[in-house]
């Protein structure tokens, strides 16, 4: 039988990280562990459960910053950031995941930190270059950078008893952006992706694109820039028509076929969020 | 561990492992029956309940979330031997089939209703989006969740 | 009619709705043991040792069985009758495993948690033999051991003449179809009781046919039948997965060898790896037409993989080639076919036997057709229909009356058929990305199994002494409300409101025999028996009222639920004035006995109509709009028919565009509903149906025919039809997943 932590304060929090092994487990949202604890029949020492901490589920937004405690859940985030531009792709990815059942129960910092490949919330977090805060055993804080939260093999860079609290963005830099998210499954709800979109543009009042950063996910075992999309956007207006020719940046990028075809028609329904 | 929570507005504490499913509390412990296993893995949605109003998975939820919150389930829907105004709907708008998928239907129904009175059919199928049924197309099902939302006069 | 032809609820929609209505995963019995199965984890070789120590230790386990320490049982999971004569070709424990997902070990412990964890412990050691997965490595016999044939059987019919005339239209339509998963939303499972002092033993199980299993567990354990005792539990859909016993006889084993009651639950994955699925079949069908569109000769030959137990493969084949002469007139048709057997999960039966299969092929054809001989489509259906009158030419049996010509043109009219032909075309020409469809799709079925075999059923009642009814038939609702339709049957015949008519589902301890609820018999065959039985439970109602009116039957009449005379407008005798003059002073109780030999087979076809829209960039089709149309002679309860039919209509748009079971190199089918895309609300528009009901058959209650499974047959072909006249293309891989599509666009251009 294992012990079971549920830490109700930040400060229990850090003194129940202190106790766990390499054998235990942290609890978010559960919608991607409890499926691993059965079907491995694990059997961990501890579960640390982090429902029962209302400082994990904070968002707060104001003008210099989004804070989203990690955890906060799709739906949450997807409640509080919508409509505001410079964040929609966050609200689109989070909206986008699973049902409404694994929205109200899935977590923004399950979903960063169990790293699957097919994640949506990932791709997101790089376009915004948001920071993970980490808490380690007793209540160690340290900031990363989202890009290093993926050791790259599906699995993460935290050290045994750390856990990310909470993600923050930094939004002055994205002044004047707007984001959008777009993905490509088997159907049009409840589906795993098979390419993940996020774009953010920032346009003159014209339409014409000043700047512009894509990252793609689904597609390698971590999100990744497509700088040469970026080119083709930069000083055109976002026309559905690029589609073609952005689809084609694509190439080499991965071995499946299929992705690579339809790589196009992610990149013309990403445009179409732009019009 | 030792679990206390609400179910159907009830008080009940519970020594368990922290990670029992909620779907076996409910239905080995408590012998709630009503919620149904389709698939173990959060895709058909059969065993929808209600955590702190919220549709979730109890096959996807473990005992260690659950201390202090409160669950609703089918069984909570009837009051004093009359039918919720979704139940009484599923029978009357011919919803049910084989019925296993109806009951987390009504409770993903349920909590589309608490947050949104007065959805479009397009929104019922979007909220219900999670739950799989076999049988039908779907139709009934989300006319039965409109003439609820209309009946409760949008407000539940 | 007062009742026939009106919307009801279906008889346990209230206790579906609290969740107070029992399935066999509900039940819990005194000193229950829970069952976890291990599965083989190869596609085939032998199990050279099984090592339950580790299981065997964990607290609470009560036993591991394997075939190492039990009797050699072994059973046709196919077999639903006595008089079938079928190999006993599976073990309840395989010692020779033949695909991933065969049966090897059982793990009883007190809960089913414990019986998981420790069905993981249980060791099994293998010796590895060559495994076919595909068509190819079947028929190359890569998986045979000597003295096994790689073509399991090989058979050809043929009906009709070859046609003579000179200058017919030839066009062949490959066809390949996936293994699908019927995603009945209730997993399988079984609860076993065994009374060791009676040597008694019952079975609660969703089944199609409680003394198909009775017969099967019964011979298997060499128990008499009347020890065995099989109840047929509130089901959560079938579609033919439960047609076929899988989990009973391992229930029955395991509950008998530990003498206590067992519960046996498979979950999801367990269900898609180890019961059945519908099987992959490959098509080539050549079909001749005269200039004028008028259908000359249908060629068949076909494969079929039977996965890796023969089971009902070899009859599913067979009923296929008559399946292909229930839709259209065929003035000579052929088949020859061959039936292989891989390592894969086992192919079995699944909604519409094989109508579904054919009529894929058929319409895949008939789409061709309409293309090389320039037709519209509907027009080209319309020339090849049976009408009434005809005859089946392959069975002899009359087809009485039939409503596809009707279907169709009402259909066209309400899908604005040529209207949005046309609208498709100009969205097409002006769009870059996305490709419009429309089509459509005729199928047909049977109401019973004759004249392939003989079939009856049987029925009985007893009115009780208030004037209420209690029915005994051997029925099993799969979910689509049968306990409601007969009720409407019985109540309408006896003019009782429905709540006076009591019928509880098959239990082979009480009910009549009866074969099953499959081959869509339900209502045509057993709902007639109850008709039957209520006209003569009347007669003796009659039979009672003269005598306490000493005057004769035929002076006396019904009205409501009362009996009333022609010779005295103030009789009025209510049924349970009747009921207690029988018992009283006839000392007899109203009962009624009857049955019913079937002798006909009327056609039941159903037209589907379909718009798609293709993504050709990605792929993804969208179903834009539906309409069935289906011809079901008197619908009993008409809005179950409509939601059946657009069930149906769901799953054939999931077959016909994204479901599929796939095998990995290693042999690995999938097994997860996060992989397997079944159409979820949002995926579907508002399915339209339209019921024709005049086409009535002769023998059906009140003129009913079948509609669960011949409303499945249509809809994957119009579906699959959208997609190719959306694309122009000639997709005969089905489904044609967003994979497909991009690949047929890659090579062929759009």
């Amino acid at each position: 039988m294992s012990t079971c932590y549920n830490p109700k304060t930040m400060d229990e929090l850090g003194q129940a990280l202190s106790q766990l092994t390499g054998r235990s487990l942290i609890l978010a949202g559960g919608t991607d562990l409890v499926l691993r604890l059965r079907s491995k029949h694990l059997e961990p020492d501890a579960l640390l459960s982090l429902s029962g901490v209302p400082d994990l589920q904070e968002i707060e937004i104001t003008p210099e910053r989004a804070s989203i405690g990690a955890m906060s859940t799709m739906a949450r985030v997807n409640q509080a950031l919508d409509g505001l531009p410079d964040l929609q792709a966050l609200a689109d990815a989070a909206g986008g995941v699973g049902s409404p059942q694994i929205r109200n129960k899935g977590t923004i910092g399950g979903n960063a930190a169990n790293a699957s490949a097919a994640a949506d919330l990932p791709p997101v977090l790089w376009l915004l270059n948001a920071q993970a805060e980490i808490m380690g055993p007793g209540g160690a804080r340290r900031t990363i950078p989202v890009q290093e939260l993926p050791d790259g093999h599906q699995g993460n860079t935290l050290a045994v008893g750390e856990v990310v609290v909470r993600f923050v963005i930094d939004r002055p830099p994205l002044k004047g952006w707007r984001s959008a998210f777009v993905k490509l499954g088997h159907r049009s709800q409840v589906t795993i992706s098979r390419i993940g979109l996020a774009a953010a543009l920032l346009q003159e009042e014209d339409g014409t694109v000043r700047d512009a950063r894509i990252v793609a996910g689904a597609i390698k075992p971590v999100p990744f820039p497509l700088p040469a999309a970026e080119d083709i956007l930069r000083g055109k207006r976002p026309d559905p028509a690029l589609a073609v020719e952005l689809g084609e940046t694509f190439k080499g990028n991965t071995r499946r076929v299929y992705k690579e075809n339809a790589a196009k028609g992610v990149f013309q329904d990403i445009l179409l969020r732009f019009q | 561990m030792k679990l206390d929570f609400f179910v159907n507005d009830e008080a009940v504490s519970l020594e368990t492992e922290p990670q029992r499913r909620l779907l076996d509390l409910l239905r080995e412990d408590l012998g709630l029956t009503g919620t149904k296993e389709g698939c173990s893995e959060g895709e058909c949605g059969a065993c929808t309940v209600l955590l702190d109003g919220k549709a979730v998975h109890s096959c996807l939820t473990l005992a260690a979330q659950l201390q202090g919150r409160h669950v609703t389930t089918i069984e909570g829907l009837e009051k004093n031997g009359e039918l919720d105004i979704l139940q009484r709907c599923f029978v009357e708008e011919i919803a049910i089939q084989c019925g296993f998928c109806t009951t987390g239907m009504i409770m993903s129904a349920k909590a589309l209703l608490l947050q949104n009175p007065n959805p479009t059919p397009k929104e019922i199928r979007t909220a219900l989006s999670g739950n799989i049924c076999r049988c039908s197309g779907y139709v009934q099902i989300v006319n039965a969740v409109s003439r609820a939302a209309s009946e409760m006069g949008g407000g539940v | 009619m007062r009742l026939v032809g009106v919307s009801h609820p279906i008889q346990d929609a209230r206790g579906k709705a609290t969740g107070r209505a029992r399935y066999a995963a509900d039940m819990s019995l005194p000193h229950m043991t829970h069952v976890a199965m291990v599965f083989s984890t190869i596609p085939h070789g032998y199990v050279t040792a099984v090592d339950g120590s580790e299981a065997l230790a964990v607290e609470g386990v009560y036993g591991v069985f394997h075939c190492f320490n039990t009797p050699e049982y072994c059973f046709n999971r196919y077999r639903s009758q006595y008089s079938q004569t079928l190999p006993l070709e599976e073990p309840v424990f395989a010692k020779r495993v033949r695909f991933v997902g065969d049966r090897v070990a059982a793990v009883a412990a007190r809960d089913m948690e414990t019986a998981r964890r420790a069905a993981a412990l249980v060791k099994v050691t293998y010796e590895e033999l060559p495994c076919a997965l595909t068509f190819e490595e079947a028929l190359e016999g890569v998986n045979c051991l000597e003295g096994e044939e790689a073509v399991k059987d090989e058979f050809t019919v043929e009906v009709g003449e070859p046609p003579r005339a000179d200058g017919l239209v030839e066009v062949t339509a490959c066809t390949e179809l996936g293994r699908l998963h019927h995603a009945a939303m209730e997993p399988h499972v079984c609860v076993a009781d065994y009374d060791s002092d009676l040597d008694e033993l019952t079975l609660y199980s969703p089944n199609q046919s409680v003394h198909g299993v009775r017969t099967v567990v019964a011979d298997m354990l060499e128990m008499p039948y009347n020890r065995v005792r099989v109840v047929k539990t509130t089901m959560g859909g079938s579609f033919g997965s439960k047609q076929e016993w899988t989990v009973e006889p391992v229930a029955a084993a395991v509950a008998r060898r530990l003498r206590r009651p067992v519960k046996l639950v498979y979950d999801r994955a367990e269900v898609m790896r180890s019961i059945v699925c519908r099987g992959p079949m490959r098509a080539e069908m050549t079909m001749r037409f005269h200039k004028d569109g008028l259908l000359a000769s249908v060629e068949l030959e076909l494969l079929s993989d039977a996965g890796a137990y023969i089971a009902n493969s070899a009859d599913y084949a067979r009923t296929l080639v008559g399946k292909m002469f229930r839709c259209y007139r065929i003035p000579y048709g052929r088949a020859h076919i061959r039936l292989v057997s891989s390592n894969t999960p086992v192919s079995g039966s699944f909604r519409g036997w094989s109508s579904p299969e054919v009529a894929l092929m058929l319409e895949h054809g008939m789409e061709k057709a309409a293309r090389a001989l320039d037709m519209d489509p509907v027009q080209l259906r319309l020339k090849n229909v049976l009408l009434p009158g005809d005859t089946d030419p392959k069975s002899g049996v009359p087809i009485e009356e039939i409503r596809t010509r009707e279907c169709l043109l009402r259909g066209a009219e309400r899908f604005r058929w040529a209207e949005r032909r046309r609208e498709d075309a100009a969205f097409n020409a002006s769009n870059d990305r996305f490709r419009r469809g429309t089509a459509v799709a005729c199928a047909g079925h049977g109401n019973t199994y004759y004249p392939r075999y003989n079939d009856f059923a049987s029925a009985e009642m007893r009115m009780c002494e208030d004037g209420s009814v209690q029915v005994e038939v051997s029925i099993h609702d799969h979910g689509c409300g049968t306990g409601a339709a007969f009720q409407m049957i019985v109540a309408e015949a006896l003019e009782l409101p429905l709540d006076k008519v009591r019928l509880k589902e098959a239990d082979t301890a009480h009910t009549p025999f009866d074969f099953g609820c499959y081959a869509s018999r339900g209502i045509f065959v057993v709902g007639r028996a109850a008709q039957l039985c209520a006209r003569s439970l009347r007669e003796e109602i009659l039979k009672a009222a003269a005598h306490k009116l000493e005057t004769t039957p035929d002076r006396l009449y019904f009205e409501g639920p009362a009996v009333r005379s022609e010779d005295d407008p103030a009789v009025s005798l209510s049924y349970q004035e009747v009921a207690w003059y029988s018992l009283g002073t006839l000392c007899r109780e109203l009962t009624a006995q009857a049955k019913h030999t079937v002798d006909s087979n009327p056609g039941v076809t159903g037209t589907h109509f379909a718009q798609v829209e293709v993504d050709t960039w990605t792929g993804l089709t969208r179903v834009l709009d539906y309409l069935a149309v289906h011809d079901v002679g008197q619908s009993i309860n008409p809005e179950m028919c409509a939601a059946q039919i657009q069930g149906a209509a769901q799953m054939g748009c999931g077959a016909a565009l994204r479901e599929e079971i796939e095998i990995s190199p290693k042999g690995q089918g999938t097994c997860s509903l996060s992989k397997y895309h079944l159409m979820n609300a949002a995926d579907l528009p508002l399915i339209q149906v339209e019921l024709i009901q005049d086409g009535r058959s002769q023998d059906g209650p009140y003129g009913a025919k079948s509609v669960g499974e011949v409303s499945f047959a249509p809809a994957a072909p119009a579906a699959a039809a959208a997609v190719n006249q959306a694309l122009g293309s000639d997709l005969g891989r089905i489904p044609m997943t967003p994979d497909r599509i991009l690949e047929y666009i890659a090579k062929e251009g759009c």
